[in-house]
């Protein structure tokens, strides 16, 4: 007998897809995001959740990554407007968030990265991790391209400076 | 680093190998798959019960921000920014309208530059300047691009944390407004009188943090504590105090260190809320405890405690007492390891430490009455650098973020150690930045604390990570 797909199971099955190929990219760059492993978790979902209930209006315009990418920010945004994510016990859930053993540069440079002010971290993952160019992340980020250079900017002198012996901070 | 070729791209690698992936990824679907399936509601409907709350709410903080100034202008600016973005990107009338809600409410007064700025006749240019400035100058801030809605309003009506209940109450709808309500869970109210007053539940509160986490009685008593009264969409006849005690870095009014939280209901009692995914005081406390709990009883994990103790920051930047209690506590036992050519146990994220080494390779202590003071030996240090390298004093001044050390690995010649380095906000300022010409340059000099005789002064390039052991010992 013939399994006839209806629009509910070819959604879901698009669903899958989406979260088999990005969930993982989504789940690190949310990490950085919100220093919350659990948090992030929650955001990740919700990001699916939102895309398959827009999956219709997608227009392809952007990439899908673009796309995840812009509902995850907006998903991470909101959490972080969110009095109680400023208001919890936030010391304990950064002693959680367990960056491994990975070997020393990489752990200088993810350090460097989660000391970034926010809008910078934003900048880097997005261009560096997600592969968003700068008219994509102006768009998913609703600020100007000039803006979006500047932190750029901003973020790798930073970091060149914290990872080049600045030592402001560990 | 900053190349984004897939061979080149050291953040993507770090990030790969630092964060974690999903814990359990057949659940996280299937959690996924039921919600869009409806089998699991995550966002409940709002009872009418809430609703009625939201409304009364509603009525009485209308009420109030009618007398407010700057209230007032809130939601028209945060309109204008809905349409035009970030403030640094305002057409000019959009900023003369700013200018002038802030003139109303009383924020900027009116003057020869707020005249200029209305003067059809100024050139747009320096309109745009005149209005960043007087923006720049209400905030505080240097930079444009910091300015928002949200950044004037914390510069005018203070921190959140100073705020009466119906300005928080006020606050919360302007952002739900603005930005929604998705990952809310809690709605602010103001009191009235069925629940224990802020101040009794900030007592309630306190009298459990101090059971919970075994504190001195006088712990929390220099610490202004936040309480905010609340009621979720699950139960929104149900009023819950949360209050905080907040300890921030020294000298820092948002680094915050440490927070302690109570959970006080409509009825005195200290509870957990799942409503907000909050645990118990007594929860929290065991978990703290368990994590203090679990350092490993290596060398790298001893030191790991001492960096805690001294508020996460670099060796560099400990008080000198706590350089003097390494010494004799570690670093005789990373001399031993050093000498035993096994540097395993030296690892520390998958590398030898070489900071480790080279600071562990001197004894540092404390000055005694026949030592010249610390300021003594800085003013000696600061004229070496200028005079041996010919900087002037505007150059020298950069050097703002000095590393001290007393060694006393000679006891004989105990010697003030000073390394001078920029912070990054000086760095910045040097002609060509910090990668190269003076702000690529620091200073070492060594004086003997008992004469005040410069004994060393070394000029080096700072480097890249990756530096040798030759290179660190310079640092220290």
């Amino acid at each position: 007998m013939e399994v006839v797909m209806g629009p509910d199971n070819i959604r879901e099955e698009e669903l899958r897809r989406l979260m088999n190929q990005h969930k993982n990219d989504l789940m690190r760059m949310c990490c950085v995001f919100l220093k919350d492993q659990a948090l992030a978790e929650d955001a990740v979902q919700e990001t699916f959740v939102k895309a398959y209930k827009a999956m219709d209006t997608f227009r392809g315009d952007s990439s899908e990554k673009t796309w995840l990418t812009r509902i995850a920010i907006n998903t991470c945004r909101t959490m972080r407007r969110d009095r109680w994510f400023r208001l919890v016990d936030r010391s304990v859930a950064l002693d959680t968030l367990p960056l491994s053993t990975a070997g020393g540069e990489d752990r200088a440079l993810m350090d460097a990265i989660m000391s970034l002010p926010y809008k910078y971290r934003e900048a880097v993952l997005l261009y560096y991790y997600q592969g968003l160019t700068v008219r994509e992340m102006s768009e998913a980020l609703g600020v100007a391209a000039s803006t979006i250079s500047t932190r750029l900017k901003k973020s790798r002198e930073r970091l060149r400076y914290d990872l080049e012996g600045g030592h402001e901070h560990v | 680093m900053c190349d984004r070729a897939p061979e080149n791209n050291a953040i993507r690698r770090a990030m790969d190998a630092c964060l974690p992936r999903l814990e359990n990824e057949a659940d996280f679907e299937r959690m996924v798959l039921k919600q869009v399936r409806g089998e699991i509601q995550v966002k409940k409907k709002l009872s009418v019960g809430f609703v009625l709350v939201i409304v009364l709410v509603l009525a009485t903080v209308t009420a109030l921000a009618a007398a407010l100034l700057w209230e007032q202008q809130v939601i028209p600016m945060k309109e204008i920014e809905q349409i035009e973005g970030d403030y640094m990107d305002w057409p000019i009338g959009r900023k003369e309208v700013l200018i002038q809600a802030l003139i109303d409410s009383d924020n900027i007064a009116e003057n020869s530059d707020t005249a200029r700025l209305f003067d059809d006749a100024t050139a747009e240019e320096e309109k745009h300047t005149i209005a960043d400035q007087l923006v720049l100058t209400l905030t505080g801030q240097t930079d444009t691009k910091e300015i928002t809605v949200d950044i004037i309003t914390y510069a005018i009506m203070g921190s959140e944390d100073t705020w009466t209940p119906e300005q928080r109450v006020w606050w919360q709808e302007v952002t739900r407004q603005f930005y929604g309500t998705q990952g809310s869970s809690d709605t602010f109210v103001t009191p009235n009188g069925t629940e224990p007053t802020e101040a009794e539940a900030i007592a309630i509160a306190k009298e459990a943090i101090l059971s919970a986490y075994e504190l001195p009685p006088d712990a929390l008593d220099e610490i202004m504590p936040v309480a905010d009264l609340y009621v979720t969409e699950q139960r929104p006849e149900y009023r819950r105090w949360n209050v905080q005690f907040k300890i921030f870095r020294e000298g820092s009014d948002n680094y915050l260190e440490q927070v302690y939280t109570a959970i006080v209901d409509e009825n005195g009692e200290v509870i957990a809320d799942p409503d907000i995914s909050m645990p118990s005081v007594a929860e929290m406390a065991a978990n703290r405890k368990a994590l203090q709990g679990t350092a490993g009883s290596s060398v790298i994990d001893t030191y790991m405690q001492y960096v805690k103790q001294a508020g996460n920051v670099s060796f560099q930047f400990w008080p000198l007492e706590l350089k003097a209690e390494y010494s004799q506590d570690v670093a005789p036992q990373v001399r031993a390891i050093v000498q035993s050519g096994d540097l395993s146990s030296l690892n520390n994220g998958g590398v030898t430490d070489l900071d480790v080494i080279a600071f562990s390779s001197y004894t540092y202590g404390i000055p005694q009455a026949n030592d010249i003071t610390l300021d003594d030996a800085f003013d000696i240090a600061q004229q070496t650098v200028m005079e041996n390298y010919q900087i002037d004093s505007e150059t020298v001044a950069l050097y703002d973020s000095c590393y001290v050390y007393f060694d006393i690995t000679n006891s004989n010649a105990p010697l003030w150690k000073i390394v001078f380095w920029p912070s990054y906000t000086s760095a910045e300022k040097f002609p060509d930045g910090f990668a190269s010409g003076q702000g690529n340059l620091r200073y070492k000099i060594e004086i003997n604390s008992r004469t005040g005789e410069v004994t060393k002064a070394e000029a080096f390039a700072f480097q890249a990570l990756g530096g040798d052991l030759e290179y660190k010992l310079k640092l220290y």
